[in-house]
């Protein structure tokens, strides 16, 4: 019983130490290997990369920044594997200061290692703000929505862009996101133009995620890191979501470990002051 | 090493100083925790205005307007300038033409979008909890049963915010309180959803310090915590007898 109330009194500060090293030992070790369950959101999102038209973009919507970069950047890269393997053209349209930089360069270094190049394979916009008027104009007018590159070159003058127009040359939406904004592309381009969409939303979204997925709203959804470590597994291309998700389950597993303790010394602690 | 190598090796030192400071607010409170986090809101803040600046305010209106001759952009900033009328109260009214203006515009494609969000979603709600005969058996329960599961917490959760009726009869209270239930329990998935997400957020920042930060830069770092530590901890120790000294004795 003792033992208990003391679990009860543990220092906060010694659980987060644990925590960090436990994480971080299952992290850059082999101790902990869980084998990696493909759901049906994630094969969604696959099968419909996979069926995609080659003379169609995808655009990529980056609504991250920093704050969630460890969630976000590696659901992107995933997906842009997958296109730049299938030649399937890829353009980055940024909504966030920082993630406009942050996602272009992980973009670059896929593409020098896949080999693609930018103007004839992808191409990336700057930042943007405005997003619901920039996506109601990007339906019916395309390059006078958007007018230049992130080099501030003329569409006209890429490759890859010069021939869209407006949503009929859109064979694809990837919603990368930390907040609640797969409704404006849902709202303006998915449902009237039935232009599939692919969310990719941090763990804190993916709740709302499966009500549009359920109702065929959105095609596929990665949730999350453990999202982009099963669609790695399935482009059998593991990278970090997938270091990441071993780890990932450990702290949980911790997680819930401090719970029942920390409520059974609650219980212990509360059964000796009535005594 | 050339000098963009070098570059990027000073931006992951930088970063993992950063990165520390704030993780120092979990041991305690402390003015180092505090300085890093005014420098990264203002630097967020200049870093957006730079960026605004350089690829929209740049690109889409001061090049065209001087550059390409489209004069007509100029206009923008009469557009633009009627917002700050909101800080005169004498010309006030200036500032909510363009408000008025810009929630008019919301909430037309807000309806838009209302439809297009809701409808889909309520039309799928409609499920069928009989099984279905064009699958094998067991298929066909485990889609049954999911079907059954979904109605069922759709409607005791419809009941539990249904105010129109009193919840005074039991069969009412009944199916509220399960609604009350099935809430709980979704609500306990969304946190758990949240704390996966922070735990992710706390793998990227230990794979950036382990990864991306300098080999060399670790045994700097612990020397310099410790003496942080030391010299911080020596103040503190000073003040106290300090304190303790001049408090009176008594007896």
């Amino acid at each position: 019983m003792d033992f208990l109330v003391r679990l009860h009194k543990i220092d906060r500060r010694v659980m987060y130490v644990v925590l960090a090293a436990v994480t971080t030992t299952i992290l850059y070790t082999t101790w902990l290997r869980q084998p990696i369950e493909v759901t049906p959101e994630v094969r969604k999102a696959y099968q419909t990369v996979e069926h995609l038209p080659k003379n169609k973009i995808v655009l990529v919507s980056i609504w991250w920044g920093p704050g969630t970069v460890a969630e976000n950047r590696p659901q992107m890269e995933a997906i842009v594997r997958h296109c730049f393997k299938r030649g399937v053209p890829v353009v980055i349209l940024p909504w966030d200061q920082v993630g406009s930089n942050l996602a272009y360069n992980r973009v670059e270094q896929v593409a020098k290692e896949m080999g693609k190049v930018y103007g004839k394979d992808w191409a990336a916009f700057g930042f943007r703000p405005a997003a619901d008027q920039a996506v109601l104009g990007l339906r019916s007018d395309f390059q006078g929505t958007f007018k230049r590159d992130r080099f501030n070159t003329p569409l006209s003058e890429i490759p890859v862009m010069k021939n869209v127009k407006n949503w009929q040359q859109i064979g694809a939406i990837v919603e990368t996101t930390p907040s609640g904004t797969v409704g404006l592309w849902i709202n303006f381009i998915g449902q009237p133009y039935k232009i599939p969409i692919i969310y990719c939303p941090t763990g804190v979204m993916v709740p709302e995620g499966y009500n549009f997925l359920d109702a065929g709203q959105i095609k596929g959804m990665l949730p999350g890191l453990i999202g982009a470590a099963k669609y790695e597994y399935i482009l059998k291309q593991p990278g970090f979501a997938t270091r990441a998700a071993n780890a990932l389950s450990a702290s949980h597993v911790l997680i819930i470990l401090l719970i029942i303790l920390g409520n059974l010394g609650y219980i212990a602690a509360g059964r000796r002051e009535n005594r | 090493m050339d000098s963009s190598t070098v570059f990027i090796q000073i931006g992951a030192i930088v970063g993992a100083i950063c990165t520390l400071a704030i993780f120092s607010v979990l041991f305690k409170e402390n003015p180092y925790y505090r300085l890093f986090e005014h420098i990264f809101i203002g630097l967020a803040a200049g870093y957006g205005v730079f960026v605004t600046w350089r690829d929209v305010l740049y690109r889409l209106w001061w090049e065209p307007m001087i550059n390409r001759g489209q004069w007509w952009w100029a206009l923008a900033i009469a557009g633009g300038g009627m917002f700050y009328f909101i800080y005169s109260k004498k010309h006030q009214w200036i500032s909510k033409l363009l408000f008025g203006a810009l929630f008019g515009l919301g909430a037309g494609t807000f309806f838009q979008g209302f439809a297009n969000t809701y409808f889909p979603m309520i039309s799928a709600s409609f499920k069928s909890v009989v099984p279905p005969m064009d699958v094998p058996l067991t298929d066909a329960i485990v889609a049954s049963a999911n079907d059954l599961v979904f109605v069922l917490v759709l409607i005791t959760v419809m009941a539990y915010f249904f105010f129109s009726i009193d919840h005074k009869a039991k069969a009412m209270r009944g199916t509220a309180s399960l609604g009350r239930w099935f809430l709980m329990f979704a609500f306990g998935a969304m946190f758990g959803s949240t704390v996966m997400a922070r735990m992710s957020l706390f793998i990227g920042r230990v794979d950036f310090l382990v990864s991306d930060v300098p080999r060399m830069f670790w045994p700097y770092a612990v020397g310099a915590a410790i003496l942080i530590g030391l010299i911080y901890f020596f103040f503190v120790e000073k003040k106290r007898r300090l304190n303790q000294d001049a408090e009176p004795k008594t007896g």
